[in-house]
């Protein structure tokens, strides 16, 4: 009847309080512009409530689910760094205690610096606002370790560097601050891994690439099942710079993703993929955003996913090209193939456009395997399992292309298990 | 084009043919102001039987109770003054078997619309919506033999209490949201239409609305039902005197497919630049049915209007075709709502867009493959053009996708009057305006050739008006 049809009432979330209190004291345990940051960050919080569903990148996914337990976050320890030279880059990162640097010849003669975020100069929230969402608010509140990482300017690295960051439940606000300065190019490989305590964790990752500068940037999401990680990214690019970025998830945990190239310079260009097949339960969410700010600017976004058993992705990917960016070229495109009748997937492409000069498009197609191209196929022999592991493996490929050598191998290592299981799963 | 030749002339009488309004002749009408007295006055005046009035009443309650839309041009929709709206106005005149019996001042605004002619020409009914009710109703013998039911909705819920207790709020319930629910207690007017089985209406049955009171908002109820086998096209066009104050607008439309039954609705909304055109449309397709929603949105300061269409039984189709113009000022938040609930449906939504000056043209679309729908194929299309440095255009597309076994395809492209373009017919001697009007034209043509011919006329008159002053 209907009047007594009531709004379906979701759990609500309570957001949790923050005081002034809570924060580490100015001068004694925080650099000053640190404690701005955060008391920058408090304000940008208090305005904010839990997302909810009715947002729509909040749409097939419960924010209550991501926030940490405030109560069991640790005080702030001082970072141990130990530093060392070695054959190859790797910077170890085990949340709120140890960072374990090595560097080899290259780098440390081109300068390359790591640092723990609290000796960095005031770069915080330059490129995450605070105010961009709640996470990020939390985040640059409460934020309790993190890293910053320097290519000075011209230095062009040819070795790449590992960055591996390990969560810690007790460290659930994690900060990355990485700064390419003019002229120069780098190759960072991140890995975000849950340690054996599991828990709900909060990153943000702020890149900063000054004109000119190019980063190609590959990310791993590699989380155990019972973790939820949040993982707010933003790369500002000024002239000319360019961002080639891959993010792929190869563990059970749940992550949601928040991935943005801001264009905030003339003839900045952003190249963003996503890939990840997805099983048993996994939960994957990426919010993409391919931010025209600049004249003359390029981006473009693919992504991929391959659904498995009761796997549930989501992709929202934003075009957005400001009144000023004109003369921009902005492309998407998202797939998702079905290879299990339980799994879910959603897409919602968005493009908002502020000047008429601009080519623009984007694309999202669901479907299952094609039947000519299974049928091909399995016409030359290949049983089914082996067509299908075949296809994904092209697709897998496709988004590959233009990697350097050791990610593709990484990222064909990675997915190793699953394209066995591919073959042999029964359906 | 023929449409072409004559721009100039075409444009001069806009306040003529369009911004016109009769002085308000109006006894009787319902004070300002929504509450539940109203709501039984309305319904006493109609004399309605208890079941409709105790409806009335329930989704008046849940329009108290549901939340504004949290998306969507917030300026605009929550600062509707839901008590500064007349809901009920009677018309002055008593309803008319024929033309001669039609007062003389709604003559004279029926005649600058061009509904006589229209009659003359090639309609088979004509349903004129005055104020809120309907005062004309004219339908040819023949339909009347066929068994075709052509009826405003308060003279159908009058002689086929039946049939519209039957269907009436079964796709949209007054819970679905708060228009819906504010148009559930105080509806008045709109068509009832009933096709029998296996009947094919074979020419278009069409109806014109208008507002015409001051801050007087329209509530229509539309209800369409083809039985078992049969087939309707039915369509409706909107113009609206030029007046100074928000005007809300809010229909229902409710149709109704059943088994390899075919229905196509066709608007044109070409509401005048202060009207707020909320409106929720929505279709059941039964096994084998398939309906078409033609949509064009000229008019209105904001419009929201999403056609949907549940593809409820095995093999139904759905199709929106939508085209929107959006001026200075005007916002056109439409889009479509496929939603697949059985084996092997196919759907298709194909929306065109162009935003002038600071315009904004949105598409919000959804596409929803529920679990055990296999086989589904969907084709979701949308292109914007932006002829203006300031004009804005969004694309909100969302995908839901729970079944293996489905084909689920989205596109979207943006851009802007093609230099090239330009040059070319400039070159062969066609002066600028001109030349960008033909290359709108253009770009509406897979919309404007789905229209009857006498409509697709209007249309091109309508783009060249709204083109006009567009070089410079």
């Amino acid at each position: 009847m209907a009047d007594t049809v009531k709004a379906t009432p979701r759990s609500k979330t309570v957001k949790p309080q923050l005081t002034r209190a809570q924060l580490p004291i100015p001068g004694k345990d925080d650099p000053l512009h640190i404690a701005r940051a955060r008391n920058e960050a408090l304000r940008s919080y208090d305005a904010m409530d839990v997302p909810t569903h009715v947002g729509h990148v909040w749409k097939r996914t419960s924010a209550g689910g991501f926030i940490p337990d405030i109560g069991s976050v640790a005080s702030r320890d001082s970072l141990m760094v130990s530093r060392a030279t070695g054959e190859h880059n790797s910077v170890q990162f085990l949340a709120g205690s140890d960072l374990f640097v090595t560097l080899n010849d290259e780098a440390q003669q081109k300068g390359v610096e790591v640092l723990a975020l609290t000796d960095s100069p005031a770069i915080i929230g330059k490129v995450v606002a605070p105010d961009r969402g709640f996470f990020e608010a939390m985040n640059q509140t409460l934020w309790t370790t993190g890293l910053y990482l320097r290519i000075p300017a011209g230095v062009q690295l040819e070795s790449p560097i590992n960055l591996g960051i390990v969560t810690h439940c007790s460290h659930p606000f994690v900060r990355l601050s990485i700064l390419l300065e003019p002229g120069a190019s780098a190759t960072l490989v991140e890995h975000v891994t849950s340690s054996s305590t599991t828990g709900r964790t909060v990153m943000v990752s702020e890149v900063s690439l000054g004109n000119g500068a190019s980063l190609n940037h590959a990310l791993i999401f590699s989380t155990s099942e019972a973790d939820t990680l949040h993982y707010s990214h933003g790369c500002a690019l000024e002239n000319g710079a360019g961002l080639n970025m891959l993010a792929t998830s190869t563990g059970s945990g749940r992550v949601k993703a928040d991935l943005s190239g801001e264009l905030i310079g003339e003839r900045a260009h952003s190249e963003i993929r996503t890939f990840g097949v997805l099983q048993d339960k996994t939960a994957l969410d990426f919010h993409t955003r391919q931010h025209h700010v600049a004249p003359r600017t390029l981006s473009d976004m693919k992504s991929r996913s391959v659904l498995l058993d009761r796997a549930n992705a989501t992709h929202t990917g934003l075009i957005r090209i400001e009144e000023a960016a004109r003369d921009s070229e902005a492309y998407q495109i998202s797939r998702n193939l079905m290879l299990s009748k339980t799994a879910q997937a959603t897409a919602i492409p968005e493009l908002e456009i502020e000047n008429n000069d601009v080519m623009c498009s984007h694309g999202a197609a669901t479907g299952t395997l094609d039947a000519m191209q299974m049928f091909y196929l399995q016409s030359r022999g290949l049983s089914k399992g082996a067509a299908t592991r075949l296809i994904v493996e092209g697709q897998l490929d496709e988004m590959l292309q233009g990697q350097p050598e050791h990610i593709r191998e990484l990222l064909w290592n990675a997915h190793a298990d699953v394209l066995a299981r591919l073959e042999t799963r029964e359906e | 084009m023929s449409a072409q030749e004559n721009i100039h002339t075409v444009n001069a009488d806009y306040l003529e043919r369009y911004g016109f309004s009769d002085p308000e002749s109006l006894e009787g009408r319902a004070p300002k102001g929504l509450n539940r007295d109203v709501v039984k006055m309305i319904s006493d005046y109609k004399k309605e039987p208890d079941w409709m009035r105790e409806f009335r009443l329930r989704a008046y309650d849940s329009f108290l109770q549901k939340p504004m839309p949290k998306w969507g041009n917030q300026g605009i929709i929550t600062n509707i003054d839901f008590d500064d709206i007349y809901y009920y106005i009677p018309p002055g005149a008593e309803r008319g078997r024929n033309w001669d019996d039609v007062p003389e001042n709604i003559k004279r605004t029926f005649d600058k619309l061009g509904v006589p002619e229209a009659e003359r020409k090639f309609l088979a009914g004509v349903s004129a919506q005055y104020d809120s009710e309907v005062v004309y109703h004219s339908m040819k013998e023949e339909l009347e033999k066929q068994g075709v039911i052509f009826l405003d909705m308060d003279s159908g819920l009058r002689e086929h209490p039946d049939i519209v207790k039957k269907y009436f709020a079964s796709v949209i319930p007054p819970t679905d949201n708060k228009f819906a629910a504010l148009n559930s207690a105080v509806w008045s007017g709109g068509s009832f239409i009933y096709v029998p089985p296996n009947t094919h209406v074979e020419v278009p049955l069409q109806a014109y609305f208008r507002i015409n009171a001051k801050n007087m908002g329209q509530f229509e109820r539309t209800l369409i039902i083809a039985d078992e086998g049969s087939s309707v096209h039915y369509i409706e066009g909107c113009t609206a005197p030029v007046y100074t104050t928000d005007s809300l607008h809010s229909a229902v439309v409710e149709l109704v497919a059943l088994k390899d039954a075919k229905i196509r609705y066709s608007t044109i909304q070409n509401w005048s630049n202060n009207v707020l055109n909320l409106v929720t449309k929505r279709a059941v397709a039964h096994e084998g049915a398939s309906v078409e929603w033609v949509d064009g949105n000229i008019g209105s300061k904001l419009t929201m209007k999403f056609p949907c269409v549940i593809l409820k039984g095995e093999r139904a189709h759905g199709e929106v075709l939508s085209v929107a113009f959006a001026q200075d000022g005007q916002h056109q938040d439409t889009g479509a709502k496929m939603i697949h609930s059985a084996p092997n449906t196919t759907s298709r939504v194909v929306s065109k867009s162009i935003s002038k000056g600071k315009g904004r043209a949105s598409y919000r679309g959804l596409v929803r493959v529920n679990q055990g729908a296999t086989g589904c194929k969907t084709d979701v299309t949308c292109d914007a053009l932006l002829l203006d440095g300031a004009s804005r255009t969004d694309t909100y597309p969302t995908m839901e996708i729970v079944e293996q076994d489905a084909q689920v395809e989205h596109e979207a492209r943006v851009s802007k009057l093609a230099d090239e373009q330009l040059f070319y017919l400039e070159c062969r001697g066609i002066d600028p305006e001109k030349a960008k009007l033909m290359i709108v034209n253009g770009f509406f043509e897979p919309f404007t050739k789905e229209l009857p011919m006498e409509y697709a006329i209007e249309l091109n008159r309508l783009i060249a008006l709204e083109m006009e002053g567009s070089i410079g």
